[in-house]
């Protein structure tokens, strides 16, 4: 993860607007049952969902501004919403999508980058979130001193 | 990549956790969990989809769990918070909770599973601290 390449903000806004015209595109084939197109569209969504997961980096997170951040969260929230619609709510129906060829690897991608989106929006809501930190840091705090209560006795 | 070691009874505040959320309609949470930490103590830097959680330099990560427990046919997956030893190879599970998946991003639902789970560490607190209390008071 640390050797991810650093991206603009810029660059991550522009492709974050790009993935999200991909979305809009799969959801416009699904509900108009062009197959093909709505293939083709998803392979293409496939691709630069996992690209943009990888951009967000958690260096590359922390150094946002609080104002970039907000700007971020607006474009991937509705990035986020799009591509949940692309998915049947049912459980049993989305695992029978991933069975088919090609496509299912397809349908796996795009649904696990959708989880990316969500651990992405998550990271960058509680990046400032004193509540979230406190809890880290309490559980740190602990594990560290139940650690040297017994390295003591060990001692 | 050495494998490390997982203390998953080390942190009180986990353990609080994870018997709450068994009793509340999660009653297999523990064999999610055993598989989890099985594959992440081989490579906790990948496995799960590791992420590095921003702000703790990499010591915390994050890492997802798929729950076998369906509930109102929805699947759920389960996030796991642990802090990383660098020193001792160590890796301590530190927060668990379920989410449903695909499901829209709610900012006040994220910040309420915080605010649960510090409900659960308070209430697990006060419960150890009870049985000492009759002792200080003869």
């Amino acid at each position: 993860m640390s050797n991810s390449p650093t991206f603009t903000f810029d660059e991550i806004e522009g492709y974050t607007g790009r993935a999200y015209a991909f979305a809009v595109f799969v959801t416009y084939a699904k509900h108009g049952a062009r197959i093909i197109f709505g293939i083709i569209a998803a392979i293409l969504l496939a691709r630069k969902l996992d690209r943009l997961v990888r951009m967000f980096s958690c260096q590359r997170i922390e150094k946002f501004s609080k104002d970039q951040a907000d700007q971020l969260m607006a474009l991937l929230q509705p990035l986020h919403s799009q591509l949940i619609k692309l998915f049947p709510v049912n459980v049993q129906e989305r695992e029978e999508m991933k069975k088919f060829p090609i496509l299912g690897r397809i349908v796996t991608s795009i649904e696990s980058d959708t989880e990316g989106i969500e651990d992405i929006l998550e990271d960058i809501a509680l990046l400032h979130d004193k509540e979230f930190q406190g809890l880290i840091a309490g559980a740190i705090k602990d594990v560290r001193m139940k650690r040297e209560n017994l390295e003591t006795v060990h001692n | 990549m050495k494998p490390c070691i997982i203390e998953r009874e080390a942190s009180p505040q986990f353990r609080l956790q994870v018997s709450h959320w068994k009793k509340k309609d999660f009653p297999h949470i523990e064999e999610d969990l055993a598989e989890a930490f099985e594959s992440i103590q081989e490579n906790y830097r990948g496995a799960n989809h590791a992420r590095s959680k921003p702000g703790f330099n990499d010591t915390v990560w994050k890492y997802r769990q798929n729950s076998s427990d369906l509930k109102r046919g929805a699947s759920y997956g389960f996030r796991i918070y642990a802090y990383y030893d660098k020193d001792s190879n160590k890796l301590y599970p530190i927060v668990v909770y379920p989410k449903k998946m695909m499901e829209e991003f709610d900012i006040d639902k994220l910040k309420e599973a915080v605010k649960e789970i510090q409900r659960v560490i308070q209430q697990g607190n006060l419960n150890l601290q009870s049985p000492d209390q009759p002792a200080e008071n003869p």
